[in-house]
């Protein structure tokens, strides 16, 4: 199987959860004063900034490896699977005031209600969120954010990101994971240094449990940079379009997509666009 | 003494009902709409990974044998070339074709052996433009989430073939489209080549 886009590759770029808020500010700053917006966010790269992002990248892809990665390693060699398991579980069901708020901004209240249900299931019949009981009768995991939130009430994302430590981003998914960090309620709950090292902890396990899904894309990719940010606008746009259709609605959709039309002579006009 | 015996007198009937299953099911797939084509490749898939009797060598030929049968690998790299196809000499494509089909299957090879009972559900049909036809599938993993993929399939010679693959809203022909454009573009069609070339001599040989 393609692993190389697997949701949970991606659940994990975006998975470093709290304290991430005043990061997030200066990107959001940053990118206000940014550029103009494209409309067409799939195909055509908006990326302005690609020397800073690859730059900021390559930073990442070095702390993985000699950070991370080995961490990670280790703790993967003396960690059963099923405790990691538990752990994402628990993580996962932290994120049900995220996932709730989001359903009632995006007016799916059918979809929060089922999110409430699965809280109170897993909480309790899954001892405190470490089993995905409610998965088995049909509530299914939820994947809402208020980046997505933003989408799908129309403003537009804005010129790709690559955040330090938070990988893959633009301005309105930067300012959705700053306000994530709020709706998790952690900081009410925990000081900052538990919910520092409880962030790092999760982060560690999850790159653990992701390990194979990114060995496949380091794999499968020839600009390792460019899949990134083809992958993330991709799979950000699917979130938000499944938020906003239905499945009839489909047809009104597959007039703008263009992927399969090309025939050379589609292009030939704007063939020397990219050189 | 008995069981020496019984295979070689049962063996005709056996090759006798095997053709007769062969001969049915290469009628079949001239007919079959595309939610069949993409159940039946899953099934034929599934059951070479359950097959405990072969080497993960015999999986991985057999698997990709099975798949590209099913996959309009012209279409599918056109799609990905978009306007640089025409770019690209008649030999070009040839290497451009062998050697995108070797850096897939190394990729996607890799990961036979670490088939954990993933099981495949056929969920719908969606009807594109041109003709096209998506058909939505989910794969199954006992313990973690499922994973949504979608096969999109034209018809050509007859038959519904496969010409991308869009998992949790990715889509293959997309992401590798925007990947060699940009290779294109810095360094021109020879450099995506090499790259292919480079890629294919680190990865593992099957």
């Amino acid at each position: 199987m393609p692993a190389f886009a697997r949701s949970s590759f991606f659940r994990y770029s975006g998975a470093m959860s709290s304290l991430r808020a005043l990061l997030m500010m200066v990107a959001a700053g940053l990118s206000l004063a940014g550029s103009p917006i494209h409309a067409e966010e799939q195909y055509d790269a908006n990326d302005p900034f690609e020397r800073v992002n690859r730059v900021t990248h390559g930073l990442n892809e070095g702390l993985d490896k000699y950070l991370l990665a080995p961490v990670a390693r280790g703790w993967e060699w003396i960690s059963p699977e099923f405790v990691r398991t538990a752990l994402v579980n628990f993580d996962d069901n932290l994120r049900f005031p995220i996932n709730t708020t989001n359903n009632v901004l995006q007016w799916k209240w059918r979809a929060a209600g089922e999110e409430c249900a699965r809280f109170a299931i897993n909480t309790t019949v899954g001892i405190l969120g470490f089993r995905d009981v409610a998965s088995g009768w049909g509530l299914e995991k939820q994947n809402e954010d208020t980046g997505q939130t933003f989408g799908v009430w129309g403003i537009p994302p804005g010129p790709y990101l690559v955040l330090p430590l938070f990988g893959p981003s633009n301005p309105r998914d930067a300012v959705g994971l700053a306000a994530d960090s709020i709706l998790s309620l952690y900081w009410i709950v925990a000081p900052f240094w538990v919910s520092l090292g409880y962030s790092t902890g999760e982060v560690i396990n999850r790159r653990a449990v992701y390990a194979e899904d990114i060995d496949n894309a380091r794999r499968a990719a020839l600009d390792y940079y460019v899949f990134i940010r083809n992958a993330y606008s991709q799979r950000r746009q699917a979130l938000i379009r499944d938020a906003t259709t239905t499945e009839t609605d489909y047809e009104l959709l597959s007039d703008e997509d263009d992927l399969y039309e090309v025939d050379e002579d589609l292009y030939e006009v704007e063939d020397d666009a990219s050189e | 003494m008995h069981r020496s015996r019984l295979l070689p007198r049962s063996a005709p009937a056996i090759a006798a009902v095997a053709a007769l299953v062969l001969m049915l099911g290469s009628a079949a797939a001239a007919d079959d709409t595309p939610s069949q084509v993409i159940d039946a490749l899953a099934g034929q898939v599934l059951t070479t990974l359950r097959d405990k009797s072969l080497t993960s060598e015999q999986r991985r030929s057999s698997i990709e044998e099975t798949v590209y049968r099913h996959i309009d690998f012209e279409t599918l790299s056109r799609l990905v070339m978009a306007r640089n196809w025409r770019k690209l000499s008649d030999a070009q494509k040839d290497e451009f074709m062998a050697s995108f089909k070797k850096h897939l299957s190394a990729t996607y090879g890799e990961n036979i052996d670490n088939y954990r009972n993933e099981k495949v559900e056929v969920l719908s049909e969606r009807k594109e433009k041109k003709g096209d036809v998506t058909v939505k599938s989910k794969i199954v993993r006992g313990g973690s989430e499922s994973i949504l993929v979608d096969y999109r399939l034209r018809r050509k010679d007859s038959a519904w073939r496969i010409i991308d693959v869009v998992i949790e809203g990715v889509s293959l022909v997309a992401n590798f489209r925007s990947q060699f454009q940009e290779i294109i573009s810095d360094g021109g069609v020879d450099r995506l080549l090499k790259l292919l070339r480079d890629k294919n001599l680190e990865a593992p040989k099957f």
